[in-house]
């Protein structure tokens, strides 16, 4: 066994959620816990930690299947995990600015606002 | 906020701030001692250039991934006033220069007062979100 399936397997058995990212040519178990957002960009997906990103297998639309109820689509290319969420600001064109945990600001799409707030339970 | 929704704020906010004005008008005409009467159509003139100065809104609502931009908001403004002044002259809201004036600064003074409650508006729904947000958050 590798040392990336000692560790999957390890947080399997923890019950975590994991993932498996690509990085650096190696597949590494990525706890959804700390997935900020996941992206699509030019035909690839990535997933966003704090610090790291990984490449991901399959089509955003596929993942977001496989995802519980913390990740929401915030656009047509990004799915977003509502508790890495510091705030949310109305921004323009009735879209609004999230600001993430670590600072970074991604944009909710105006047809994807209603989304979240329905998850939200307002 | 929905489009559907901003729509109908606005139009309820500026028909609202219009009753405010032509109240204050009347008020302040009573307490000149004047005695000022409005026409039949006049309730429903209110009405009707609420919707009709909603409806620019759309422009500052678009479903791509443009910019609230400067010049975007300038035709908005002139948009909704060249509807009010027409609206204003098919319903005689001004018969000499001197209404027609008036009725420019009332423009002006709806026309930021329904900015101010919108971004007010806008800013309490962030609040509310942020609320529900800081219970569910990831403590990093």
């Amino acid at each position: 066994m590798t040392e990336s399936i000692k560790t999957a397997v390890a947080l399997l058995e923890n019950g975590e959620n994991i993932i498996i990212g690509i990085k650096d040519d190696t597949k590494v178990p990525v706890k959804m816990n700390d997935i900020y957002y996941i992206e699509s960009v030019d035909e690839r997906t990535y997933a966003y930690t704090k610090n790291d990103c990984y490449a991901l297998r399959g089509k955003l639309y596929e993942l977001e299947e496989t995802l519980d109820f913390r990740f929401f689509r915030c656009s047509k290319s990004m799915i977003l995990n509502s508790r890495k969420i510091k705030n949310v600001r109305s921004g323009d064109n009735a879209r609004m600015n999230a600001t993430l945990l670590n600072d970074e600001v991604i944009v909710i799409s105006r047809s994807y606002v209603k989304d979240l707030k329905k998850r939200l339970g307002l | 906020m929905g489009k559907l929704r901003i729509l109908s704020i606005q139009t309820f906010v500026i028909a609202f701030f219009m009753v405010v004005i032509i109240g204050l008008e009347g008020l302040i005409a009573y307490l000149a001692g004047d005695v000022i009467g409005f026409s039949w159509y006049m309730p429903l003139s209110v009405v009707i250039v609420a919707i009709l100065t909603a409806i620019p809104s759309l422009l500052l609502i678009k479903d791509g991934e443009g910019y609230f931009s400067i010049p975007r908001i300038v035709l908005h403004g002139i948009c909704c006033y060249v509807m009010v002044m027409a609206a204003g002259y098919v319903f005689k809201w001004y018969t000499s220069l001197r209404y027609f004036i008036y009725t420019s600064v009332m423009f002006i003074i709806v026309y930021v007062l329904v900015w101010v409650v919108t971004k007010l508006l806008f800013r309490a729904e962030d609040k509310r979100i942020n609320s529900v947000l800081e219970k569910i958050r990831d403590e990093e």
